[in-house]
C-alpha cells in the first residue's frame, strides 16, 4: 500500500516536472511588440500606480505587450542590472537612479535619447534634473523624481528644550556652527555616565549608505577621493587638503568631539530611524524620504530639516530617479513611447508615486504650484522646491556621481572600512591616509 | 578564473598567474582577519551548539512524552528562509527599540543599550547566536537519533557493574555515538565555514570588515568590486583551508 | 523523599527545562508571526509589545492582493518539487552504483563527491552563472534546478550509498536468481528498505530549493520566474522594511515547509542513524 502511495507521489512530482519544463520552453507566437520594464519603486502605492499606468498604456497602444518586473529587491538592484547586462537580458525600459548612471553608461547600457527629446519637453523639466541624466552632454535617460539626499534633519522639540534656534532650510550655516550645536545637544540625560542623546549622527553601514553620508562631507570641504591629472590619468585624491580635512572632521565627530557614538559606523537606516524617533539622535543627515515615512508611520515625532552645513563651499546634494532605455532594445521607438508615458504623460500618477517614495517631481509647472509646496509632507522643504523650480540654488550636486566609474567601489571597499578603522582606533590618521592612497591608486591602475 | 584578472564586464581578462594569490595572501590587510573570523566563527558556534545539543538530546532521551512535539517544533527555525530570520533578528538587535536590548536591560543583564551589530566586540557573537538558533535543531535531532540507537543492555550491565551517570556517559554513550558525531560534525563544519546568507544580510561584513567571513568577503569582491579573479582566489584558498581542517579532524577522530 | 516523588520531580524539571528551551527557540518565530498581525504603525512604535494591541489581518490581505506572490510561491513549488524528485531518482542510482559496482576511479569519485561539498557556494555562483549564460539557461526553471542539483546530488548520493551498504547483497542476488532485473531490484528491494534514507535526501533537497537565496537571485532575472525566497526581499526597500507584510508572507511560506518537515521528520532521524553508523 505504501509502495503504491510512494509511486503515485513520484508520478505526480515527475508530471509537475515535465509540465514545468514544457511550459517554460514554450514559444509564444509573436504578433505584438513586447516591451519589458523594470523598476525599483517598490512601495505598494508606487507599484499599484505603476500598474495602473501600464494598464492605461496598453489601452492606448494595443499593439504593445508589456512585461513588467516591479519587485526587484532594492539592495540587489545593481547586481541584478549587472547580471542582465552581462547575460544580454536587459529589459527595454529601465527605471533607476542617478547613482547607476555613470557606471552603466560607461558600459554602453543605455540608449542616447537626445534625438527624441523636444525643446518643449526639455524646458518643462528643471535643469538640474537633466544634468543628472547626462553623461558628457549626452542624455541617457528621462529624469522624473528628485529628492534631497541627504537633508539635515533634527528634532524640533529637542532643540526647543535646549533653547537653540535652528536655521531654516534655505539658510546657510557652517560645519563649525553645526558642531557647536551638536555639542550642546549631546547629553547624558539620566546621569549614569553614558551618553543618552547624540548630537550629530551619520550612518555608516558599509555600502551605499556610506556614499550618501560621507560623499557630501567630501564635497563641502572641497576634497575628492579620486582626481584627474592633466594628462588624463586618474589618481587618488588623498593629497588634496580638502580630502584630509573631510576625513579629519568626520572622524573627530566620533572620537574627539564625541557627538556621535562609535557604533554609528554600523548603523543602517532602521537603526538611525529608531534613534531619531526615540530622541536618542537629535540631528543628522538623512534623505527627505524619511520625512514621508515619518509622516505616515510616526506622526507624533516633531522634526524639521535644514541645509547641509558647509565646510569650504556650501552644497546641496540631490538624487534623482531616471527612466532609461536599454541600448540592446529591439524596439527603441516603442520603448521611447513607454518611457515618455511613464514619466511625462501621466504626471498625476507620477506625483502620487513621488509622494509615496518621498520625493518630488521634476516638472517646473508642478513645482511652482503653491498647493504642491504647502502639502504638509513637503512644507518643510518648501524653499528647496521653490529653488529647484527657479534654478536658484547654489551649488546643487548629485550624490554618488563622479566622473570616474570606480568611485562607488572605491568608496565602499577602501574608504569606508579605513575611515571606520581610524574611528575604532585601529589605525592612526596618517596610516589610514597612506593606506588609502596606496589602495586607491592600485585600483585605479595609476601605476599601470 | 582565479588565475586571471577578471572584471565581469571588462574586455580583457588576462592571465596573471599567481598574482591574485600573492596579493591576497601577502598584501590584503583584511584577509587574515577574515580567515581568523571564519575559523573562530566555525569553532565557537559549533562547539557551543554541540554541547547544548548533546545536553538537550540527553534530556529528551529520558523523556517519553512530548518528544515528537519538541522535535517537530524545534525544526521551525530551520524552516524559515534565512533572509527573514536575518531581518527579524536585525530588528531584535536594534540599538534603540530592539527587543533584545529591552529584555536584557529589564533582566538587569546589561546596564545600557548596545548596538549589537555595530560594535566590534559584539558583532560576531551576535551573529553566532543567530546562526546557532537557526541551525541547532539539526544537531539535536541527529544526536537524539543516535542516542535512541544505543541498546539499553549496555547501560543495564554498566549499572550492575557500579558505573555512575557520568561514567556511563563517557564510556558508553560517547563511544557509541562516535560515528554519528563524526558525520554530523563534518557536515556542520562544512556548512558553517562556508556560511554566507545571514551574515551578509545582517551586517554586509560588518563595520570595517569586522564581521566578514570568507564567503562574504569573496562575494564583496565579486559582486561589488567586480573582481571575479580575486574573488575566486579567495574562494579557493578558503576551500583549501577547509579541506585541510576536515582531513585533520577526521583523522584525529578515527 | 520517596522514590516516586523523586521521579515525579525529575520529570517535572525535565518538562520545564525543555519547555524553556522551546520558548527561547520559538520566540523569534512567534514574534515574526505577531508582527504580521500588527498594523503598520504599531510595528515601529510599539516594537516591544509581545502581543499586538490591535491585531489585524490587513497584512495578509495586502500580500494576497499582489498577484506576483502567488507566482513566487508557484515558482518555488515547481523548482522544489523538480529538485526533490530528480535528486532522489538520480542519487538512488548513483548511490546504488557506488555501493554495488566497482569501477575505475571509484575511490577518486567518492572522495571527489565529498570534496565538492567543501566549495563555498559563493565561489560556485560565478562560474555557474557564466556556464548557464553560455547554455542560455539563465532565468529558466531548468537552469535553477540544475544548479540546485549540483549542490544536492553529491551529498545525497553519498548518503544513499551508505544506506545501500547496510542492505545485504544476498537479498538482491536471491531476487535476481528469481528472475528480477537490476532495475527491478532497486525498486522492489532497496527502495522500501531504505525509505528513511530516501526521505532524508528528499528533505535536504526540499530545504535547499525552498529556502535558497543566492543562486535563486543570481539565476532568475525576471519577475515571473522569481522564487519566494527572493520575492520576500522585495519587502525590503533601500531604507525601509515592510515588516508586517514580510512577516505575513514568511508565515505563509513556512507553512508548507513545516508540514513537510513534520510528516517526514521521523524518517530524518532514522535516516541519519542508519546511514551514519555504518560509515
Amino acid at each position: 500500500m505504501k509502495k503504491i502511495g510512494d509511486t503515485i507521489s513520484w508520478l505526480l512530482m515527475l508530471t509537475v516536472l515535465t509540465v514545468s519544463f514544457a511550459g517554460s520552453g514554450m514559444v509564444v507566437a509573436q504578433e505584438k511588440v513586447k516591451l519589458s520594464y523594470i523598476s525599483n519603486m517598490w512601495r505598494e502605492v508606487a507599484v499599484a500606480t505603476q500598474e495602473k499606468q501600464l494598464e492605461e498604456f496598453k489601452k492606448t497602444h494595443p499593439n504593445i505587450e508589456l512585461e513588467p518586473t516591479l519587485y526587484i529587491p532594492w539592495g540587489d538592484y545593481r547586481m541584478w542590472l549587472l547580471k542582465a547586462l552581462a547575460s544580454g537580458t536587459l529589459p527595454d525600459v529601465i527605471q533607476h537612479g542617478v547613482e547607476f548612471l555613470d557606471e552603466f553608461a560607461q558600459h554602453g547600457t543605455f540608449l542616447p535619447l537626445d534625438k527624441y527629446i523636444t525643446g518643449d519637453h526639455y524646458n518643462r523639466i528643471v535643469k538640474i534634473a537633466w544634468e543628472s541624466a547626462k553623461v558628457e552632454e549626452t542624455i541617457y535617460g528621462l529624469p522624473h523624481s528628485i529628492w534631497l539626499e541627504p537633508a539635515f534633519m533634527y528634532r524640533t522639540d529637542i532643540f526647543k528644550e535646549e533653547g537653540i534656534e535652528p536655521p531654516q532650510i534655505g539658510e546657510a550655516w557652517t560645519m563649525e556652527e553645526a558642531l557647536s550645536v551638536a555639542k550642546k545637544l549631546t547629553k547624558d540625560l539620566d546621569g549614569d555616565g553614558e551618553i543618552d542623546r547624540w548630537g550629530w549622527v551619520e550612518r555608516g553601514r558599509a555600502g551605499w549608505i556610506f556614499l550618501k553620508h560621507f560623499g557630501w562631507h567630501i564635497r563641502t570641504w572641497d576634497g575628492n577621493i579620486i582626481r584627474k591629472l592633466p594628462d588624463g590619468r586618474w589618481k587618488s585624491g588623498m593629497d588634496l587638503p580638502g580630502t584630509r580635512d573631510t576625513i579629519r572632521f568626520f572622524i573627530d565627530l566620533h572620537t574627539k568631539h564625541k557627538v556621535a557614538p562609535k557604533a554609528a559606523i554600523g548603523y543602517g537606516f532602521e537603526d538611525w530611524r529608531s534613534g531619531f524617533i526615540t530622541g536618542k539622535i537629535a540631528m543628522g543627515s538623512m534623505g527627505t524620504w524619511l520625512g514621508s515615512i515619518l509622516y505616515r508611520e510616526n506622526p507624533d515625532v516633531k522634526w524639521s530639516a535644514m541645509n547641509l552645513p558647509s565646510g569650504k563651499i556650501p552644497i546641496t546634494q540631490i538624487a534623482t530617479f531616471v527612466m532609461s532605455i536599454s541600448s540592446q532594445t529591439e524596439h527603441p521607438d516603442e520603448a521611447w513611447e513607454l518611457a515618455k508615458w511613464l514619466t511625462t504623460q501621466t504626471v498625476e500618477d507620477r506625483i502620487k508615486i513621488a509622494d509615496i517614495q518621498g520625493c518630488v517631481v521634476v516638472f517646473k509647472n508642478v513645482l511652482e504650484r503653491p498647493e504642491y509646496q504647502e502639502e504638509p509632507m513637503r512644507a518643510v522643504f518648501k524653499p528647496f522646491f521653490q529653488g529647484l523650480a527657479t534654478g536658484e540654488i547654489e551649488n546643487l550636486r548629485m550624490w554618488a556621481r563622479h566622473p570616474n566609474p570606480q568611485y562607488a567601489d572605491i568608496m565602499i571597499s577602501v574608504v569606508a572600512p579605513t575611515v571606520h578603522n581610524i574611528i575604532l582606533g585601529k589605525m592612526s590618521f596618517e596610516e589610514g591616509i597612506e593606506y588609502m592612497e596606496k589602495e586607491i591608486n592600485k585600483k585605479l591602475r595609476y601605476f599601470g | 578564473m582565479s588565475f586571471h584578472r577578471y572584471p565581469l564586464l571588462g574586455v580583457d581578462k588576462p592571465f596573471i598567474g599567481l598574482k591574485n594569490y600573492i596579493a591576497l595572501l601577502s598584501e590584503d590587510p583584511y584577509f587574515w582577519g577574515v580567515v581568523k573570523n571564519t575559523f573562530l566563527w566555525t569553532f565557537v558556534s559549533i562547539g557551543i551548539s554541540f554541547i547544548f545539543s548533546m545536553g538537550v538530546a540527553l534530556l529528551l532521551n529520558q523523556e517519553l512524552k512530548g518528544r515528537n512535539v519538541f522535535r517537530a517544533l524545534s525544526i521551525l527555525p530551520w524552516a524559515i528562509p534565512p533572509v527573514v530570520a536575518s531581518l527579524t533578528w536585525t530588528m531584535f538587535y536594534d540599538p534603540f527599540l530592539g527587543l533584545f536590548n529591552h529584555i536584557l536591560y529589564k533582566l538587569g543583564i546589561i546596564r545600557s543599550y548596545h548596538a549589537w551589530l555595530s560594535e566590534e566586540a559584539t558583532v560576531l557573537p551576535s551573529l553566532v547566536l543567530v546562526v546557532f538558533w537557526k541551525y541547532n535543531a539539526f544537531l539535536i535531532i541527529g544526536l537524539l537519533a543516535g542516542l535512541q540507537g544505543i541498546p539499553m543492555q549496555l547501560y543495564e550491565s554498566a549499572k550492575i557493574d557500579g558505573a555512575n551517570t557520568v561514567q556511563r556517559f563517557f564510556y558508553i554513550t560517547l563511544p557509541q555515538l562516535k560515528p554519528i558525531i563524526l558525520v554530523l560534525l563534518t557536515l556542520q563544519i562544512i556548512w558553517r565555514f562556508n556560511h554566507f546568507d545571514i551574515v551578509w544580510v545582517m551586517t554586509r561584513g560588518g563595520p570595517a570588515h569586522l564581521s566578514h567571513l570568507i564567503a562574504t568577503y569573496a562575494y564583496q569582491h565579486a559582486f561589488i568590486s567586480l573582481e571575479f579573479g580575486y574573488a575566486s582566489a579567495i574562494g579557493v584558498i578558503g576551500m583549501v583551508f577547509l579541506g585541510i581542517f576536515i582531513v585533520i579532524l577526521v583523522g584525529r577522530m578515527k | 523523599m520517596t522514590r516516586r516523588v523523586k521521579a515525579i520531580l525529575k520529570k517535572t524539571a525535565l518538562h520545564l527545562s525543555i519547555g524553556l528551551v522551546l520558548l527561547i527557540v520559538l520566540f523569534p518565530i512567534y514574534w515574526m508571526f505577531m508582527n504580521s498581525l500588527k498594523p503598520i504603525k504599531e510595528i515601529r512604535t510599539q516594537s516591544t509589545r509581545i502581543i499586538p494591541a490591535n491585531p489585524t489581518l490587513d497584512n495578509y490581505r495586502r500580500v494576497a492582493k499582489r498577484t506576483e506572490f502567488k507566482r513566487y510561491l508557484l515558482n518555488s513549488l515547481i523548482v522544489t518539487s523538480a529538485v526533490v524528485s530528480l535528486s532522489v531518482v538520480i542519487s538512488i542510482f548513483t548511490g546504488y552504483a557506488l555501493s554495488r559496482f566497482t569501477f575505475l576511479g571509484k575511490q577518486t569519485f567518492s572522495i571527489g563527491l565529498l570534496a565538492s561539498q567543501t566549495l563555498s557556494p559563493v565561489l560556485l555562483a560565478i562560474p555557474l552563472f557564466l556556464i548557464l549564460r553560455k547554455l542560455r539557461l539563465v532565468n529558466t526553471y531548468q537552469g535553477l534546478t540544475l544548479t540546485y542539483l549540483t549542490v544536492v546530488l553529491p551529498f545525497s548520493s553519498w548518503m544513499l550509498r551508505g544506506y545501500f551498504d547496510t542492505i545485504p547483497i544476498e537479498l538482491e542476488q536471491a531476487a535476481m536468481i528469481d528472475g528480477c532485473s537490476r532495475v527491478g531490484v532497486v525498486f522492489r528491494i532497496l527502495f522500501p528498505l531504505s525509505a528513511p534514507g530516501i526521505a532524508t535526501v528528499a528533505i535536504f533537497g526540499f530545504i535547499l530549493a525552498w529556502q535558497e537565496y543566492l543562486y535563486a537571485l543570481t539565476i532568475m532575472t525576471s519577475q515571473k520566474m522569481m522564487t519566494a525566497t527572493v520575492g520576500i526581499t522585495s519587502f525590503i526597500g533601500v531604507e525601509e522594511i515592510k515588516w508586517g507584510q514580510m512577516g505575513a508572507f514568511a508565515s505563509i511560506l513556512t507553512f508548507p515547509a513545516i508540514i513537510f518537515f513534520v510528516l517526514v521528520q521521523k524518517y530524518v532521524v532514522q535516516g541519519l542513524t542508519r546511514g551514519a553508523v555504518k560509515e
